[in-house]
């Protein structure tokens, strides 16, 4: 039998998207290249430049114990494309909570309800497999499109952080999105 | 471990930052069991989540100088009590962004008898000094616990700002707890110095 390589790494699969590890050193130029992109870089806040071989040294790093970071590839099924990347960034084993970090780094692939479906995916399998009990994310007040799709996976907007972080020559405020288990079981069933 | 074994002949002082009744100073690896004990400490370290035992050789790693060039993304203190002449816990900056200009206070008054006493009330206003006035900082945030009332209501005497309550965000003794949210900007802090 002759699996195709992204058939052999399906980890989830959704409707239109499908993610894979995301830690594959074939791929490290289009993760770098995501990571100075002026465009998508801009609300990702990557603010230093990152070269392929940072990617290459930080996926050959030993790693020990339960990860407390967890990343994917997202493919694009129809077009068989690697488009972008999301995960889980500070996982909290013992208060039972994360937040997520999603980046659609092929522009044509944005705004098209993909990094919505992509969310959906990891906050279930967040819940549903890793037993999480809250998930949320931090997203800039002007950054709408990616807050529009925190509201539509069913989170609340907990709280402003006013005069967080400097974007574009000024001071921007930050909002803090989550969802609880309970609240996720009812929304899920729209979404997936 | 009796506590003579914790404690050294004579504790000797590098103040960074003087107050009147605390000085800031340097870490001091000599003092490495008593931080150790207080981070171990049952009373003391629920607040501080440590849920995980840490031993000497741990803390001592934590305080030794490091090889990195870039600069810190901590800066941490000793609380010395002056009439006493006794290291009484930490303090500091943790998560310090230098691009936002903003940094996460933190502080631990390590021996119990010295809670209660305004002392970390003082230590804080020292170390927002220094965050805005030396570090030119935008920001000073902090993190607290519902539960640990005495903490955020010292953090609103000294003018934080509560920006909002992160809902059963920690477990703590058995059950989810929310986090409270504090801010001070610097135009808030010089407005509360004009006063």
């Amino acid at each position: 039998m002759n699996l195709e390589k992204e058939e052999i790494r399906t980890f989830i699969s959704g409707k239109n998207v499908d993610l894979l590890p995301g830690d594959n050193l074939d791929h490290i130029n289009l993760y770098a290249k995501w990571d100075n992109d002026q465009e998508t870089r801009h609300y990702a806040r990557n603010v230093f430049p990152t070269t392929p071989e940072d990617y290459k040294k930080w996926i050959e790093e030993e790693k020990t114990g339960t990860p407390s970071e967890i990343n994917f590839e997202i493919w694009h099924k129809a077009d068989k494309k690697l488009i972008g990347h999301v995960g889980f960034n500070h996982i909290n084993w013992s208060d039972r909570n994360a937040n997520i970090d999603m980046v659609i780094g092929e522009p044509e692939y944005r705004s098209k309800n993909i990094g919505t479906e992509a969310a959906a995916l990891i906050v279930d399998y967040g819940f549903n497999e890793l037993n999480m009990f809250k998930i949320g994310c931090d997203v800039y007040n002007i950054n709408v499109g990616s807050w529009k799709v925190a509201e539509k996976l069913g989170m609340q907007r907990e709280l402003v952080y006013k005069e967080t972080s400097w974007v574009d020559g000024k001071y921007v405020d930050a909002y803090e999105y989550c969802i609880f288990l309970d609240e996720w079981k009812e929304k899920r069933k729209e979404l997936l | 471990m009796s506590s003579d074994e914790i404690k050294p002949k004579e504790y000797v002082a590098y103040p960074f930052i003087e107050g009147e009744n605390v000085d800031l100073c340097s870490m001091n690896l000599d003092h490495v069991k008593l931080y150790t004990k207080w981070i171990n400490d049952s009373k003391a370290r629920i607040y501080a989540r440590n849920n995980r035992p840490h031993t000497v050789e741990e803390v001592t790693k934590w305080n030794e100088p490091s090889e990195s060039r870039g600069l810190s993304k901590f800066i941490v203190f000793e609380i010395w009590h002056k009439k006493d002449k006794v290291p009484i816990g930490t303090c500091g900056f943790g998560h310090i962004n230098w691009i936002d200009r903003k940094a996460n206070i933190f502080m631990s008054i390590g021996v119990p008898e010295y809670w209660n006493k305004k002392l970390g009330t003082e230590a804080s206003r020292l170390l927002i000094d220094y965050g805005f006035k030396e570090l030119n900082f935008h920001k000073i945030f902090a993190g607290i616990f519902e539960p640990n009332i005495g903490s955020w209501s010292v953090a609103e005497k000294d003018g934080f700002i509560l920006e909002g309550v992160l809902k059963k965000s920690q477990f703590i003794n058995g059950e989810y707890v929310d986090s409270r949210k504090y801010r001070m900007l610097k135009q808030e802090w010089l407005k509360k110095q004009n006063k």
